[in-house]
């Protein structure tokens, strides 16, 4: 689960890069950092399913669970997927399956870019794999940005599911509060649960899309 | 694959392991290993003369997709919300701003 503060992950981020940047001025290369990597990664995944059998939240919701609601989650994914892939026909540079692949992040940001870096390597290689990582993270930090800041409009002209779907992942923690602000607090359990399962969702889907 | 597997070992273990206190810290660790990987991504795309000149470009690709998925989600969360929850919005509208 995405439970890091807002400005955590892309200050970390631009400190890799200012490494990254005077490493390479001094000619230090980092051709080894794939394989390190791999296994940090392993670690992650671990890690994030762990928590994900473990938080009360899990149990609780799966066990007061009302099918009806499962729609929400499901028009999120389909409607991400969908209109992702048609992007692939404006970025000539990406195939089907790239897009599908960072709109399968779902605002999760940190876990897809990662992720779509280790995984697209063997077939994009390394230089591309990385710029892919890098447009899932800036594409998936625009998404939490814009469901953070763009929340009453959403809600106001599209209903109020909207906010819930844009927040994507987010909406089971980052985004909550601006849910319930927005949608009313009725709309508490619903996000959680469409949180919730959609963070299940991620590591499955990016892993498929980078395998077509 | 692996990366698949890794998940269910670890969401079966959180699972049987659930009551035992000091695991659910398991969120910090998370954020420490991820913060790890994101400062080795971060070297290496700032250690890519080529990729930090277009990260420009890539900033218009990724608000492009950004956008793209925002408007499939609203979209589909529409009309679910029209199909499948007519009444309750009615119902919620009653006590809107």
């Amino acid at each position: 689960m995405p439970v890091m503060s807002n400005m955590l992950v892309p200050s970390v981020f631009a400190a890799g890069c200012l490494v990254g940047f005077l490493l390479d001025g001094i000619g230090v290369s980092f051709s080894g950092l794939g394989d390190v990597s791999l296994y940090v990664l392993y670690a992650l995944m671990l890690q994030v399913g762990f928590s994900i059998g473990n938080s009360d939240n899990f149990a609780k919701v799966l066990r007061s669970l009302r099918p009806k609601y499962l729609l929400i989650p499901i028009a999120t994914v389909t409607g991400t997927l969908l209109f992702s892939a048609a992007v692939s026909f404006l970025l000539s540079r990406w195939s089907i399956a790239d897009c599908l692949a960072v709109g399968s992040g779902m605002g999760y940001y940190s876990l897809s870019s990662i992720l779509i870096v280790q995984l697209k390597t063997p077939s994009l290689g390394l230089r591309l794999a990385t710029e892919l990582g890098t447009i899932a993270l800036l594409a998936n930090i625009f998404r939490e940005l814009l469901a953070l800041v763009g929340a009453p409009l959403f809600r106001r002209y599209f209903g109020k599911f909207a906010p819930i779907s844009v927040a994507g992942v987010t909406s089971v923690d980052v985004a909550l509060p601006t849910i319930m602000r927005t949608s009313g607090s009725e709309m508490v359990p619903i996000a959680i649960f469409h949180g919730l399962l959609i963070d299940v969702s991620v590591p499955f889907f990016i892993t498929f899309f980078c395998g077509l | 694959m692996q990366v698949l597997v890794l998940v269910l070992i670890g969401m079966m273990a959180g699972y049987v392991l659930r009551h035992v206190e000091i695991l659910k810290k398991v969120s910090v660790s998370i954020t420490v290993t991820t913060c790890v990987m994101l400062f080795m991504l971060g070297v290496s795309v700032g250690g890519n003369k080529e990729l930090l000149s277009n990260l420009g470009d890539y900033g218009w690709q990724a608000l492009l997709l950004c956008c793209a998925g925002l408007a499939g989600s609203i979209l589909f969360t529409m009309l679910i919300n029209r199909l499948f929850f007519n009444e309750a919005e009615k119902k919620g509208d009653a006590g809107n701003e």
